[in-house]
């Protein structure tokens, strides 16, 4: 058998995995629906019954972020626990299958699982509404053109490669530590961008990391926003990025010691 | 089947080992004996690969252990002094994971099972700490590795279960098999073990055989008063010595009496041992 990849000791691992941890999965998507169906039945609730496109997008999004967030960041709890870690790595499976394993619970089967779930959610409340004059629709996430939703999956890529290197790095309390290290990763972007903006563009005086940057000249205040090209060299610097995370990340659990 | 070379590791500025060299082979059952923080626990990861060597190698059958690769892994097994066990009955657990071994049995391990009296059809997390471990010890053995190592494996089995574990450890040795013992309980070693592996001050000093070591020196109770002896200890039932096997008879190697010796240090015994 091969030492890296062997596709029948893959599959026995992912049955084995789903076996194990098949009920905690199944009990988080259990929440996530709850809370989602909370959280649309409020809206609609104080939206007369209606659940408005503009309303449905930033909760797509948002939640997203959060859910994956939160489940991506546990998603290796067992190895910062001495005697979950011990079976866990002396299995006998590769450690990029290992890997493989967590990386497609927290980033394929759970954006399909989020999918499902927002659909289920959104379209009963949305159908409870009973409007006669107006009908809302349920947004269409694969929409690229009309609504923002794949923003979600671009940011959802990014938040996950994040969390999964906080899920091996740190040992125990990972979603807190990692939203820590998040934002204070963030808060250091923040206040290192404007000096290095206004040392390249004498005179800016405001900037967005990665959005915008506005300048005064001659009292007049203008807003410069990046080009198409700018706004996909961005998106590549942002896909360089989610590589180096989840590299870094199969490099830590191939090194984890007990 | 385990070659340490020139190992050195150590937590921090705490050197638990250096330069060890060991060398363990198949066929029998050793031992690890050593005080609480000499590193028994971590020798054994060491050789797991569950920590990896500061300095030197270390190889088991032929592949470093740091590495872990599933050819390594699938002929080592290792039962850790604290167990957990996933929400699934005995008889699911072999059948989710028995697979990842070539040479797992299922009927060996389901009739250690019975030989426990564990059931096999209740979760795991539903039984008492030492019936998961006696169905971890049960599938330890069930894989028929070339590799069996155990941590403090007699912790929380009450007496009768550890006379059981003697019995049943005893059948899971096979010539191709070597496994390693380690406890800080040494009595519960008597009668199991044929080999005595002995850690102290960073470096392995006892390795032998138990009739090795009979060869080399005797146990004894002699009379209060004697004073040619290489150790001795007084109790209520007189003075039990350890001497040196001048005249080729033959004496059970008592290993409380020979950890005691060793651990205070007693050079005249450690060379006799060594030679």
């Amino acid at each position: 058998m091969n030492n890296t990849f062997d596709i029948k000791r893959f599959s026995m691992l992912f049955k084995k995995h789903t076996q194990e941890q098949g009920k905690t999965y199944l009990l988080s998507a259990g929440v996530l629906t709850g809370f989602m169906f909370l959280l649309f039945g409020f809206f609609s609730y104080s939206n007369d019954g209606h659940l408005p496109t503009n309303l449905q997008i930033p909760v797509f999004i948002f939640m997203s972020l959060i859910a994956g967030g939160i489940f991506t960041s546990i998603v290796f709890s067992e190895l910062g626990d001495k005697s979950k870690a011990i079976p866990a790595l002396m299995l006998p499976a590769s450690h990029f299958e290992k890997y493989l394993i967590g990386w497609m619970y927290s980033y394929l089967i759970f954006q399909v699982v989020y999918v499902g779930v927002f659909y289920l959610t959104a379209g009963i409340i949305v159908s409870m509404g009973h409007h006669e004059l107006e009908v809302d629709k349920v947004i269409n996430i694969f929409d690229t053109q009309g609504n923002q939703c794949w923003y979600a999956f671009v940011m959802y890529s990014f938040i996950h490669a994040f969390a999964f290197f906080g899920a091996i790095f740190f040992k125990k309390l990972h979603f807190i530590k990692t939203a820590i290290a998040f934002f204070i990763c963030l808060i250091i972007l923040i206040i290192i961008n404007n000096p290095i903006i206004n040392a390249i563009i004498p005179g800016v005086v405001k900037s967005v990391p990665f959005q915008q940057l506005a300048i005064n000249e001659h009292e007049r205040y203008i807003s410069i926003w990046p080009t198409e090209n700018m706004v996909n060299a961005s998106l590549c610097v942002l896909a360089l990025v989610v590589l180096l995370l989840w590299t870094a990340t199969y490099l830590r659990v191939k090194e984890k010691e007990v | 089947m385990i070659e340490i070379s020139n190992l050195t590791f150590g937590y921090g500025h705490k050197a638990l080992f250096k330069n060890l060299t060991l060398s363990l082979k198949a066929g029998h059952i050793y031992g690890l004996l050593g005080k609480n923080g000499a590193g028994k626990s971590t020798l054994l990861k060491n050789i797991a690969g569950l920590v990896f060597p500061l300095d030197g190698t270390c190889k088991v059958n032929g592949y470093t252990s740091k590495n872990r690769l599933p050819d390594f892994l699938q002929e080592l097994f290792f039962v850790p002094e604290d167990i957990y066990m996933p929400a699934v009955t005995p008889k699911q657990f072999a059948a989710s994971t028995g697979h990842f071994y070539p040479k797992f049995n299922n009927a060996q391990f389901s009739n250690i099972l019975a030989e426990f009296d564990v059931p096999d059809n209740k979760p795991l997390t539903q039984l008492s700490f030492g019936q998961q471990k006696k169905v971890i010890i049960a599938f330890g053995i069930a894989t028929n590795t070339s590799l069996l190592i155990m941590d403090e494996p007699t912790n929380g089995l009450d007496i009768p279960s550890k006379t059981q574990f003697r019995k049943i450890m005893a059948g899971g040795l096979t010539e191709d098999r070597c496994i390693i013992i380690s406890t800080h309980q040494v009595r519960d070693l008597d009668n199991l073990i044929d080999s005595v592996l002995i850690l102290h001050n960073q470096q392995i000093v006892v390795n032998s055989g138990l009739d090795d070591i009979a060869d080399k020196v005797n146990f004894s109770v002699l009379p209060s008063g004697t004073i040619d002896y290489l150790y001795a200890e007084e109790t209520f039932s007189g003075l039990h010595t350890i001497t040196e096997n001048t005249d080729n008879s033959y004496s059970k190697v008592d290993m409380e009496l020979l950890f005691n010796a060793i651990i205070s240090n007693n050079e005249p015994l450690i060379q006799i041992l060594n030679r």
